[in-house]
């Protein structure tokens, strides 16, 4: 009996770091339980998204009544600050303080900022949509305060994870980049499918005192998560606060050394068209079941998981390829090229009726979208010149969030605007079609011109490393040439 | 570590414990909380004058 006592102990043991996710990626100074604790700012990052995106999107529109054109616009107002975090990244790059750090105070005013446009959003929307006494309040009132709210919590969010994705690079050697993005991703899903759970039941009995408990608990949620997550991460360094032998650069010089880099403004136009070619059909494909194909409500929501299902099983596929040092641009481009046929059998389920194909190509669309992602980050990461990490990822998460910003944004605008000039095409299967088919159509086009753009990257890589089977900071690369 | 670090000297005659932070070190400290303090209570006059608006208060 103790044998297999023992014989079980050993098994478990020799299982368990094997199955663990991401447990390779622990080292001797950097143990996984930090690491972990260092992911949580994805969670409140996810929570944000969640919340703003999703649950608010629904609730200002169906339980308030507040009008759709006004929710869209606060909705995208924390675009508005995406453009900044290069920005961010730069000045958390150069930071100089007594406390000898260069990214805990970003992320600390980045929670601030989250946990101050919380704690005014629920009685600002309650403002704007009139409930209680505030029918009687000034009209700019609601519509100040509720701005104020949406741009302070996105502007929160954009510094949080360009400063705490800039830590997770400094803290990491670069051969663990593609499993820390990989963790950082996943953890962003898991606090999106979480938190969109949570707020899901939380506010099915909508009331407005429910509404300010769970925006407020998300706001204590916000600030407990950042807080563990920095505490004692970074490594303080005061003696970086002496006078430096020559002067830090300006935004405009580390922008213009940072564009000097080979193929820097191609990576960017890259990341830009990959995730515009995705981002487009994020908020079409619900209702493209809905009206096209004519599902009902369950079944589109199905399709969120599945597109979410494809993308964790992206991420972890990605992670694992390139762990084992595949080319995070090659990768990229593989993940692009799942997107064609993906796009090509949402495009044929309209005319032919084949919900089956619908179903497989949003699978594959969040597939191909999860490992394009994280290989572009990947490939931000390794390529980050030294003491340009803040800046590198700023621009990465600017050109990111602008392009999936404005993906959406165009793919609703281009949708309404076919179905209202084309004739009704009996061809297509379904009224409304066209607008839809026009907008995964341009996804492909977009992808065609990602693959073009990645060649002379994937090309550049095996010229500078034959073997092209380590990562590798470019400016060793350099160096070395 | 993908950073060169240079860490506290601990030997610092100007370090005061059981804190360990210099004068200066804890005066930035000081500033982030009063910072943070400005910044809350900004937040909650603006909170306070939107739940006024919603539910006046005070007859």
């Amino acid at each position: 009996m103790k044998s297999i006592r023992h014989q079980m102990i050993s098994m478990w043991n020799s299982l368990g770091p094997r199955y663990w996710p991401f447990a390779d990626l622990a080292t001797p100074d950097l143990p996984l339980s930090r690491l972990i604790r260092l992911s949580l700012f994805q969670i409140s990052v996810g929570m944000t998204l969640v919340l703003l995106v999703g649950t608010l999107n629904r609730v200002m529109i169906v339980e308030m009544g507040v009008p759709a054109a006004v929710v869209g616009i606060m909705i995208s107002l924390p675009l508005l600050f995406a453009p900044f975090r290069a920005l961010i990244g730069h000045r958390s790059d150069t930071h100089r303080c007594e406390l000898g750090w260069r990214r805990v105070p970003f992320i600390w005013k980045g929670t601030l900022c989250q946990f101050g446009g919380y704690a005014i959003m629920p009685m600002a929307l309650l403002v704007l949509a009139g409930k209680g006494h505030a029918d009687t309040a000034p009209i700019w009132l609601g519509y100040s305060s509720a701005a104020l709210a949406f741009l302070l919590v996105g502007a929160g969010a954009h510094i949080v994870q360009t400063a705490g994705l800039a830590l997770a690079t400094d803290l990491t050697p670069p051969e663990s980049h593609p499993k820390v993005v990989g963790m950082m991703y996943v953890m962003l899903l898991v606090g999106m499918m979480v938190s969109a759970v949570i707020f899901g039941i939380a506010l099915s009995d909508f009331n407005p005192l429910r509404l300010v408990q769970v925006i407020q608990s998300a706001a204590l949620a916000c600030l407990v998560l950042n807080t563990v997550a920095m505490w004692k991460q970074e490594t303080r360094q005061p003696l970086r606060n002496r006078a430096p032998s020559q002067p830090d650069p300006t935004f405009l010089e580390s922008w213009t050394q940072f564009c000097k880099g080979q193929h820097t403004v191609r990576r960017l136009v890259v990341v830009g068209c990959g995730t515009m070619a995705f981002g487009m059909a994020d908020v079409l494909l619900e209702p493209f079941g809905g009206q096209v194909l004519g599902w009902e409500v369950a079944a589109t929501t199905m399709l969120t998981a599945l597109f979410a299902l494809g993308g964790l099983v992206g991420f972890v596929f990605a992670s694992h390829l390139l762990g084992r040092g595949s080319n995070a641009y090659s990768t990229a481009q593989h993940g692009a090229l799942i997107g064609l046929p993906a796009f090509a059998l949402v495009i044929l389920a309209a005319p032919f009726g084949l919900s089956e194909a619908f179903l497989v190509g949003n699978f594959l669309i969040g597939f191909g979208a999860a490992i394009f992602a994280h290989s572009t980050l990947t490939a931000t990461m390794s390529h980050a010149p030294k003491e340009q990490a803040g800046l590198a990822l700023g621009a990465w998460g600017a050109v990111q969030a602008t392009a999936a910003g404005v993906g959406i944004a165009l793919s609703g605008t281009i949708r309404d605007l076919v179905n209202t000039f084309s004739p009704e095409q009996a061809w297509l299967g379904s009224i409304g079609a066209t607008g839809y088919i026009t907008v995964y159509t341009l996804e492909i086009v977009l992808l065609l011109v990602t693959i073009a753009a990645v060649f002379p990257l994937i090309r550049k890589r095996r010229d500078n490393n034959p073997s092209h089977l380590t990562l590798s900071r470019p400016a060793e690369e350099e160096a070395v040439q | 570590m993908a950073h060169e670090t240079q860490t506290a000297d601990l030997d610092d005659p100007d370090r005061i414990w059981p804190t360990g932070l210099t004068i200066k070190e804890s005066e930035e400290l000081h500033k982030h909380i009063i910072d943070g303090t400005r910044v809350f209570f900004f937040i909650s006059l603006i909170a306070h004058v939107l739940v006024y608006a919603f539910t006046p208060w005070g007859g």
